[in-house]
């Protein structure tokens, strides 16, 4: 048994050159090489993306050894658990310095996303503090990553990053959802005791109500996916102010909201103009409120209006009670007084 | 068989001949024996007329005759890279050095899949190992000086050297160090290794076809197009050089311009 590779002659049967340790069995070898495909993808787009990846990598090898001894190598084991916090991979690899700054960074950007919320810069903040912590939690694995083959680099660090979204923002989001919803007020008519469009608000979220709803509260409402009369209307959140409760007779006449024959003083009455709803007449049903509706389309469809006026208790998700913006009028919004929501 | 062609003095398998001399077992006089040998010939013929694909074809059947031929593994990772499937290449070349391991053709034909995919890195570790592992050929040299086009580009004329310097260096060691200057843009200095290889052979078709491919990156394409008609002269079929030839006539001057600037700009940034 000769060795192709070093000539070394193996005991008579053995598969492995006693040698160089090459493969003395090649009968079952396949020698059909691996062929790319002819698209332009495999010819022209791959190439490229894993070239530049090559140079993005060798560009870092050639980095001065003191900015690569800023990495930890190794890293200790449980430091991919805590990189789920942010700078916590770093802390636990024993840079609590690092941890720190990088945690306070990405707080501030978080607070500042969170003030400039429904706004583009609040977006770009937003993404900015979840890059933050991606990177904070990749780049404690920069040196033990830099020995792997670039696509096992390169899959590792997406993993690292989805794990961060999906372990972290995700089920985060979803909690904030659940505890508060942050809405803009939308074009508002007349005076409103405070609240003008354009505000950005804090309305409650499940795991926040303090209680029923009361009449003269802003809520935001889930509204139906279609009304009965063959109208539909768009679903989803909807803000405005409850005029009436269950067994309350509403009239909207000229002059304005009539709650059980009394006239809604001015912050009281919704958010948006009823001069397209003058005649509208209904009784609150159980288990209802009253949120007139502020679509122009009603106008001339009394019964499809009272019936979209009368919102189930079970699709209003809550109260605005925080104004956000503008800062100069940031707190929190006041209730009506019980004298003027009990007639 | 019928039983009337049963008595028929055909040549029978008999136990008292040894059996290389039976008649069945040999071929006729005057046919090519098809064994590794002829196909690993035939596919260094199609290397160096430049029919890679053909080549390729060739080396995956030598190895089918004979799997522990490491010349036929290297010259289908080379093959392989030639025809720009680089990241195929080195996948194949490290196949095959999980088989043979530390084999000296294999390390620099994956140095050289490796440099060309642009992982650097690793085509500077398996050039030195190469180098390192017995034995000696032009082939380990060419990769190594190629490493060097792009890591210290000082240093790349010597391994060159180095390389012709072996005693089965040849022609076409010098037109594979050409084709090497040209994938990096350096085509200028790939002119030298080529008149070289002319005034070793200059009925080799496929030096005058690396030569104008040399020259069109460089934008003289009259020249250019002078050698491409002498590579058509000495091969009339070669379907490559016509199809060169086609293209460079028909493209405009603007185009001419672009792609010789185009030529200068890659060539800065890969500097």
């Amino acid at each position: 048994m000769e060795c192709p590779n070093c000539t070394f002659r193996s005991i008579p049967g053995s598969t492995v050159c006693a040698r160089c340790g090459s493969r003395l069995d090649l009968d079952a070898l396949p020698v059909e090489p691996p062929r790319a495909g002819r698209g332009v993808v495999a010819r022209r787009v791959r190439p490229s993306v894993r070239s530049v990846l090559f140079r993005v990598r060798d560009a870092a090898d050639d980095l001065p050894a003191g900015y690569r001894a800023l990495f930890p190598d190794p890293v200790p084991p449980g430091t991919l658990k805590w990189s789920l916090v942010p700078g916590g991979g770093w802390r636990h690899a024993g840079y609590p310095r690092f941890a720190a700054f990088g945690f306070a960074l990405w707080a501030v950007l978080l607070l500042a996303s969170f003030l400039l919320v429904r706004s583009a810069a609040g977006w770009t903040l937003l993404i900015a503090a979840v890059g933050f912590h991606a990177f904070l939690s990749t780049s404690v694995f920069a040196r033990v990553m830099g020995r792997w083959p670039i696509h096992r680099a390169l899959l590792g660090g997406v993993g690292i990053y989805l794990a961060v979204i999906f372990g972290v923002y995700a089920p985060g989001a979803f909690v904030l959802s659940q505890v508060a919803l942050a809405i803009e007020v939308p074009a508002v008519h007349g005076a409103q005791s405070g609240i003008r469009g354009g505000d950005v608000v804090l309305a409650q979220g499940s795991l926040l109500r303090d209680g029923e709803v009361e009449a003269g509260d802003i809520v935001v409402y889930r509204l139906p996916r279609a009304i009965a009369g063959g109208y539909a209307v768009a679903s989803g959140l909807a803000m405005d102010r409850v005029v009436g409760l269950a067994g309350d007779r509403i009239e909207v006449r000229e002059d304005g909201v009539h709650r059980n024959g009394r006239l809604l003083p001015p912050d009281m009455a919704p958010l948006r103009g009823t001069r397209h709803m003058v005649g509208l007449s209904f009784t609150v049903p159980e288990e209802n409120v009253a949120i007139l509706p502020t679509l122009q389309m009603w106008s001339g469809n009394q019964g499809v209006a009272s019936e979209a006026s009368c919102v189930p208790r079970r699709l209003v998700r809550g109260r605005v009670f925080f104004r956000i913006r503008p800062f100069d009028r940031a707190g929190f919004l006041p209730r009506p007084h019980p004298e003027t929501t009990r007639p | 068989m019928t039983g009337r062609f049963r008595k028929l003095e055909f040549a029978q398998p008999r136990a008292d001949l040894a059996p290389d001399l039976l008649g069945a077992t040999q071929p006729l006089a005057g046919t090519p024996v098809r064994d590794a040998d002829h196909f690993e010939r035939a596919a260094l013929e199609a290397f160096q007329a430049g029919e890679f694909e053909q080549a390729l074809r060739l080396y995956t059947r030598c190895l089918r005759e004979d799997r522990a031929r490491i010349a036929a593994w290297a010259g289908q990772v080379r093959m392989l890279v030639e025809l720009g499937e680089h990241a195929e290449a080195r996948m194949w070349a490290d196949k095959a050095l999980e088989t043979f391991r530390g084999n000296g053709e294999l390390l620099a034909a994956k140095a050289q899949a490796c440099l060309r995919e642009g992982d650097t890195r690793t085509a500077v570790g398996a050039s030195d190992l190469a180098i390192r592992s017995p034995g000696a050929s032009p082939w380990r040299w060419i990769a190594r000086g190629e490493v060097m086009l792009v890591k210290n580009r000082a240093l790349a004329p010597d391994c060159f050297d180095r390389a012709l310097a072996e005693p089965s260096a040849g022609w076409f060691e010098r037109v594979a160090i050409a084709r090497s200057h040209l994938f990096h843009a350096r085509a200028a200095a790939g002119l030298r290794y080529l008149d070289q290889a002319l005034a070793m052979q200059p009925s080799q078709p496929f030096i005058w076809l690396t030569l104008a491919r040399c020259q069109e990156a460089l934008g003289w394409h009259d020249r250019a197009l002078e050698s491409y008609a002498r590579c058509l002269q000495l091969a009339p079929n070669h379907a490559a050089a016509k199809a060169e030839v086609e293209t460079l006539t028909r493209r405009g001057g603007v185009s001419k311009l672009v792609r010789a600037l185009g030529g200068r700009f890659t060539r800065v940034i890969r500097r």
